[in-house]
């Protein structure tokens, strides 16, 4: 009886060391991957909108095509990413890097997004989007661990946008 | 003038009330050598009277009124006891007692469940204790190094979560109720658990009850009661020093390592305490040092107590305390990335530390008033005062000076042999001076209770309470709460017990979650003048049974628990075009279902003794109809012990599920890099301790500990990675 009950306690010991045994490790930050391009605005400086409607400029992956304008809300539920560091207001172009942390992901409408007004929940425009099609269809882009795409240019003109996606 | 006429007036009621009066006076013997034990706490059930044995054993309660008494012994390291007396006007009874040494308590006396002492079996609610010795073999130096080995309690930064009922709230608002020997003990700005403003060198023992207990306790205790207490001043000099020094051994990961050398973790406590006829007094101080696993995460705090307690007559006592704690603290709260887990984020202001004082001081004094009445009053004051370094102007200033007084006045009294009834009134005041708040705040919580508990059927105990709140915050509108419960607790044939509670909770949203508009590891939190309190029912139904298999003797306790929480005061991101804050909202509603198991006892010929306990729940946001967050499922705590004279091996198992859900918010703004990775929970400590007093009587305990043996990594708030191995070598001393 005794006996049995040591194997019991050692075999305890080991089953809790074998899980003891690692936890966090660096290796489980997933390879990081990144898309890119150059975003050239038709038109230059003199075709921006006035700056008072220009409250961000940055640009949005998102896993599905957005049907609501609240695009923050999508960045916050995680179904898309953003550009940190805001777009310069006013360059003649720009070039991007956007992480994407969860890979492997599939995103099927990268564009520009332009906060035309105050409310950053609503007031979202689509500005430019990356079409390898001049009638402004989406190109999906599947991104794996460590896979760096930098030539996903968008050309952006404020005089003719292209169709939203939004259905409010 | 005034004075003078009262103190005369409270002689001659203690005067007129010693007369026709009792002794009970004893000896108590360890029950295998029938050596008598020296410091053993000899406690009259339902009554403010008690004593302690000198050297010989012996101990005496004098004034005992008329009446048929339970005498509750304990002492640490031993099997609590029970014993019946009666007693007669100016008689005196004389009682022999033996108790158990056992490593492995399966019987305790707590005061926290209801006011008054008690045994854990009577109280109907989940009770937990931890005592003087497990606090001093762990190494403890906070209170949250005790509270992590407690079934069904885990802690997330600075909070105290007891069965899922709180999750991580950036340091802001405790569903838990801290007190110091039942002085509330939550700071006055943020409503918050400062771990090293309690004196862990002096504690008596650790209480936390389970569940709602607001019916007795008021704001905060929406998820249970933590009670520290402290340690009685000994009929006799007791030195007693610790000093401990140690190392965090290197990282496994190249990239985690930042300096050559190792941390040091370091520090000491002394004390001493003595009684010399009715006065006693426990004068205690200590300093630690931590040059911690993380860069530029070090700290640097000490700390003084001191307990004085006065017995005017044998029918009143009076106790005064005071201390101090001083901590100086880096302050960031983030990882850089899980690439580079002990490096705060680029553009921390490496500079920036934060120091605290926190002063506390109160005076109880306690009466005996007529028969089994006996009342108290409790005054204390806690102030609490903290400010970093960055400068007035900058945007991560952060300061706040809070007080918080606490008046209490309680009596408890027999209304017959059957019913004894408790009731009270109780007056908190907090105010905060802080340049963030917009001027200085104030809120008051003005309250009543009232509490009896019915024995009428024999072996029953019916408890039925409630408490009365009224909160008035500056500038808001009063918020009255009525916090009622029901009890009963029913003692089975055979040395087993029934628990059986039902209570509602609440707590008063914080002036800080209100009104501060601050800086929090890089977080700015918003203000929200609009909060209400959140409340909940918390239902538990238990049952513990002591039993003995081949001679070796345990104890298994069950409980089915459910808890169903509304307006729960959470952190929400709310972002507006300028920028992102935190800002507490009520917004959830949330319903936490569990289980909880523990068993303890010896097996193999008392070769090993185990203590286990498991907790299972389904913490629910019904808001959202997801899992809470920073909630674990499943938490299991264990601990071993060897004991090979004179040396002892202990290990303590943690275990705790990988939380669902944490706020994945954070991590898709980019504001926690790797803030969603995180795994289980396994530490294991083991620790060797070698008793000099065992085999050459030195009153010397020399320890070595090793917390987080297999240097597990993980997180127990998002990107914030948790104590990695330390080895240290602890002396403990007392003369």
């Amino acid at each position: 009886m005794v006996r049995l009950i040591l194997y019991i306690f050692c075999g305890c010991i080991l089953l809790v060391a074998n899980g003891c045994d690692g936890g966090l490790d660096p290796a489980m930050v997933p390879l990081s991957s990144f898309i890119g391009g150059m975003i050239r605005f038709k038109g230059g400086k003199n075709s921006y909108p006035p700056a008072d409607s220009v409250k961000l400029l940055t640009v949005v992956a998102f896993r599905e095509v957005p049907r609501d304008t609240n695009v923050l809300q999508t960045v916050l539920a995680g179904n898309a990413y953003y550009l940190q560091d805001a777009l310069v207001y006013g360059a003649d172009s720009s070039e991007y890097k956007l992480e994407i942390t969860k890979t492997p992901d599939t995103l099927r409408y990268i564009c520009v997004a332009q906060q035309y007004s105050g409310n950053i929940f609503s007031d979202w425009r689509v500005v430019g989007i990356y079409s390898l099609k001049t009638d402004f269809t989406p190109e999906t882009v599947m991104m794996v661990g460590g896979q760096r795409k930098s030539n996903l240019d968008i050309t952006v003109d404020f005089t003719k946008l292209p169709p939203q996606p939004f259905k409010r | 003038m005034r004075s003078t006429l009262l103190v005369v007036v409270i002689v001659i009621v203690n005067v007129v009330l010693l007369t026709a009066r009792g002794t009970v006076s004893g000896v108590v013997r360890d029950a295998e050598t029938h050596e008598p034990l020296r410091g053993v706490t000899v406690r009259v059930e339902t009554t403010a009277l008690g004593g302690n044995t000198n050297k010989n054993g012996v101990f005496v309660i004098r004034a005992v009124p008329d009446g048929n008494y339970t005498l509750l012994v304990s002492m640490v390291g031993y099997n609590s006891a029970k014993k019946e007396v009666r007693v007669k006007e100016n008689d005196s009874v004389f009682v022999q007692i033996e108790i158990k040494s056992q490593a492995i308590q399966t019987s305790e006396v707590v005061v926290s469940a209801n006011k008054r002492v008690q045994a854990v079996q009577d109280v109907p609610m989940s009770v937990s204790t931890v005592d003087a010795r497990a606090v001093q073999q762990r190494n403890a130096t906070r209170l949250d190094d005790v509270l992590r080995y407690v079934p069904g309690v885990n802690i997330s930064q600075y909070n105290v979560n007891i069965r899922g009922a709180s999750g991580f709230a950036y340091g802001l608002g405790s569903r838990t109720m801290v007190l110091l020997d039942n002085f509330p003990l939550l700071s006055g700005d943020n409503g918050d658990i400062s771990f090293d403003a309690l004196p862990v060198f002096e504690t008596e023992r650790v209480e936390v009850v389970k569940g709602a207990g607001s019916a007795l306790y008021g704001t905060s205790a929406l998820g249970g009661v933590v009670n520290v207490i402290t340690r009685e001043p000994k009929d006799y000099p007791e030195f007693r020093f610790r000093g401990y020094s140690g190392l965090y051994t290197r990282p496994r990961f190249d990239t985690w390592e930042y300096q050559e050398r190792l941390s040091q973790i370091h520090g000491f406590d002394a004390s001493y305490s003595q009684r010399i006829g009715t006065v006693g007094w426990i004068m205690s101080g200590g300093m630690k040092g931590d040059d911690s696993y993380r860069q530029f995460d070090d700290s640097f705090r000490w700390n003084l107590y001191n307990k004085f307690t006065f017995a005017p007559t044998p029918l009143s006592n009076v106790l005064v305390y005071s201390q101090y704690a001083y901590e100086d603290r880096a302050n960031w709260l983030n990882w850089y990335n899980l690439q580079y887990a002990t490096r705060p984020p680029l553009g921390t202001n490496m500079e920036d530390r934060v120091r605290s004082h926190k002063y506390a001081a109160g005076a109880e004094y306690k009466q005996i008033i007529s028969g089994n009445t006996f009342g108290i009053i409790r005054s204390s004051y806690y102030r609490t005062s903290y400010e970093n370094n960055v400068g007035f102007d900058q945007p991560d200033y952060l300061a706040s000076t809070a007080g918080a007084i606490n008046l209490e006045g309680q009596v408890t009294t027999y209304l017959n042999e059957k019913i004894l009834f408790t009731a009270g009134v109780n007056l908190l005041r907090n105010d905060v001076s802080a340049p963030n708040l917009n001027g200085d705040k104030g809120q008051s919580i003005t309250s009543a209770y009232a509490q009896t508990e019915f024995t009428n059927l024999e072996d029953v105990i019916v408890t039925v309470g409630g408490r009365f709140d009224l909160e008035k915050t500056f500038g808001q509108e009063s918020n009255a709460q009525f916090s009622p419960k029901v009890g009963i607790s029913y003692k089975t044939p055979g040395d087993g017990s029934l628990r059986l509670s039902l209570g509602r909770a609440f707590r008063a949203a914080s002036i800080t979650e209100r009104f501060a508009a601050i800086r929090f590891s890089g977080f700015t939190v918003g203000r929200n003048l609009d909060l209400r309190s959140e409340t909940g029912w918390s239902f538990e139904l238990g049952a513990t049974q002591s039993f003995e298999v081949f001679s070796m003797p345990f104890q298994m306790d069950a409980a089915l628990f459910q808890s169903e929480l509304y307006d729960l005061i959470e952190p929400q991101f709310v972002i507006n075009s300028t920028k992102s804050e935190i800002q507490f909202v009520n917004i959830t509603r949330a319903r936490i279902q569990g289980i909880e198991a523990g068993l303890k006892g010896w097996f193999a010929d008392k070769l090993v003794g185990v203590e286990t306990s498991i907790t299972a729940m389904n913490p629910r946001n019904l808001t959202l109809d997801k899992t809470l967050t920073y909630r674990h499922n499943l938490m299991w705590t264990s601990r071993i012990l060897i004991p090979i004279n004179p040396v002892e091996i202990q290990f303590d198992y943690r275990y705790l599920s990988r939380q669902e859900e944490v706020d994945e918010r954070i991590v898709n703004l980019g504001l926690v890099v790797n803030g969603d990775i995180r795994v289980p929970i396994h530490v294991v400590d083991v620790r060797v301790l070698m008793d000099f007093n065992k085999f050459n009587n030195i009153p010397v305990t020399v320890s070595i500990n090793i917390k987080n043996l297999f240097d597990y990594y993980y997180v127990e708030v998002l990107g914030n990675l948790a104590r990695t191995r330390q080895v240290s070598i602890q002396f403990d001393a007392k003369l």
